[in-house]
């Protein structure tokens, strides 16, 4: 079956300083999947994932998105771009000052001049498909964690986009809530046909949602597979991530050398 | 007065979708609550924004069409729009009380002299926005479909 | 919906702010039937914050392009959304007006 990838990394390298973040990380997405990208704090992965948006810049390597390589894109194309994506960042949070149904509206009032009546149908559209149809007059402060979310999810799908990106979706939720949105995370990619990349540490997420699976160690991805080739990786320090054992190949105690580092970072 | 008559509920082949019938009265001030309850409609189906802009533009420009030319803006007649999803597509019908048109009457307004002319893009761009268009013999009834996904 | 009216290099720019369609064509028309009855050579129509077009939008639209021409007038149109730019090349009424990108562009470039 002929696959089609509408992601590619090649070797990218990134160094913050002194340091290397990604250290010639190679990946492959394809059409329609959900590939998780899973590490411990500092592996990387989130680093990577604002390479993949075109927030950032690779020292070396490069990075095709739908076909196109990032480095070469002006300002119009990026913003076409742009426009295919979706993003759900914990960095990206709602705006306070706006009511739920103005956040999700955003990258319409930005990117398209639809008019008050056609942006309010597409937001109540939105709502509906991550459950809070109704909620367009609320405010992010009324709402809790996990329909916050929600609401963030619904202006990343706001667009319509090809691919969504979601970096930690289910940080800070309990296990009940981060299963709905992981589940919502699901649906969406079945129902709108979108590519999902997610970012995240949160294990029972990992299994729950991948097609595939990468893991990422000190910049390097350790191994990629389908969620099953990962869960019997024979890769100890994929095991003793998977089990959270703080027994293993991976090394708890850092060196104070590199903490200090980060501290400085 | 905007009357809304669910009288017409209808289940076709797969399952229960209703039409939905409103009735008003040919005046140009209804043509916005019309275009804004068919969108309403849309809702459940998450529709790209393009097309939602589309199917009010059009079922706008129908009803006016409607309103101005069937039932020349005489308020005492009524137009009557109907309104329904039907596998994954939109249909309206709009119907006036005239006594119709033929529409082989109406000129292609991007042919020659026609583009200078003020009127007659209504049709031509529902022609053109939509994804079927039918009048009834008498060409006093419209029927618009888009697909929806 | 609100036309503003203002005067740069010697030409005279509107921006147009909201829906030009069937409830307010007739007020735009008033408003550009003022500045045709005064032989306005060159006009320019900001677009930006038009978020709707209809047909009779268009149509009023036409019908000041050729108010303009009986006194040898030039119309330009700037900032338009894709959408609306869409509706234009739909009626092939793009190939009929002056449609720029940007008001500057316009402005710079109307001689």
């Amino acid at each position: 079956m002929d696959k089609e990838v509408v992601i590619k990394s090649e070797n990218v390298i990134k160094n913050f300083g002194d340091r290397t973040v990604l250290d010639g990380v190679s990946l492959e997405v394809y059409k329609g999947e959900t590939f998780v990208i899973m590490g411990g704090s500092g592996c990387g992965k989130s680093t990577f994932l604002r390479h993949l948006t075109g927030a950032l810049k690779p020292d070396s390597g490069k990075i095709y998105l739908l076909g196109k390589d990032l480095n070469l894109l002006n300002e119009d194309e990026m913003d076409n771009l742009k426009k295919k994506i979706g993003m759900s960042f914990q960095s990206a949070a709602l705006f306070d000052s706006m009511t739920v149904g103005e956040n999700v509206s955003l990258p319409l009032k930005e990117h398209t001049k639809l008019g008050k009546s056609v942006i309010d149908i597409v937001v109540k559209m939105k709502l509906e498909l991550v459950g809070l149809r109704g909620f367009e007059d609320l405010m992010p402060s009324q709402l809790s964690g996990g329909m916050r979310k929600r609401v963030a999810l619904a202006r990343a799908i706001t667009m319509d986009p090809e691919i969504v990106f979601y970096d930690e979706p289910t940080a800070g939720l309990d296990p009940i809530v981060a299963g709905v949105i992981d589940k919502l995370i699901l649906d969406l990619s079945k129902k709108l046909s979108i590519t999902s990349v997610v970012v995240t540490h949160d294990m029972k997420s990992v299994f729950s949602i991948a097609d595939r699976v990468a893991m990422l160690y000190e910049g390097r991805v350790l191994e990629v597979g389908t969620s099953d080739e990962i869960r019997n990786s024979k890769n100890p320090m994929v095991q003793q991530f998977i089990s959270g054992s703080p027994d293993g190949p991976i090394r708890f105690f850092q060196q104070k050398d590199d903490y200090l580092e980060q501290l400085i970072k | 007065m905007l009357r809304l008559d669910l009288s017409a509920f209808l289940r076709n082949r797969e399952g229960r979708k209703k039409k939905v019938l409103i009735k008003i009265p040919s005046d140009i001030k209804f043509i916005r609550k019309v275009s804004s309850k068919i969108l309403k409609s849309l809702i459940p189906y998450n529709v790209d924004a393009d097309k939602v802009f589309d199917i009010k533009l059009c079922a706008e420009e129908a009803i006016r069409n409607a309103i101005v030319h069937g039932n020349r803006s005489d308020k005492k007649l009524v137009v009557k729009v109907t309104y329904w999803v039907e596998w994954d597509n939109m249909n309206i019908e709009i119907e006036d009380e005239g006594k119709g048109f033929d529409r082989r009457l109406i000129p292609d307004p991007t042919v020659g002299d026609n583009i200078m002319k003020g009127s007659g893009r209504g049709v031509y761009l529902i022609k053109k926005l939509m994804d079927g268009m039918k009048f009834n013999k008498a060409g006093n009834k419209i029927r618009l479909v888009k697909h929806l996904k | 919906m609100a036309v503003k009216i203002e005067s740069k290099s010697g030409l005279t720019v509107c921006h147009v702010d909201g829906e030009i369609d069937i409830n307010s064509s007739p007020g735009i028309k008033k408003t550009f039937d003022s500045l045709i009855s005064k032989k306005t050579p060159k006009i320019i129509i900001n677009l930006s914050k038009v978020t709707y077009v209809d047909s009779s939008g268009l149509a009023t639209l036409v019908e000041i392009l050729k108010n303009m021409r009986t006194y040898g007038g030039r119309l330009r149109l700037t900032n338009l959304s894709s959408k609306i730019k869409s509706l234009f090349e739909i009626t092939k009424l793009e190939k009929l007006f002056e449609i720029l990108a940007d008001e500057e562009e316009a402005i710079s470039t109307f001689v």
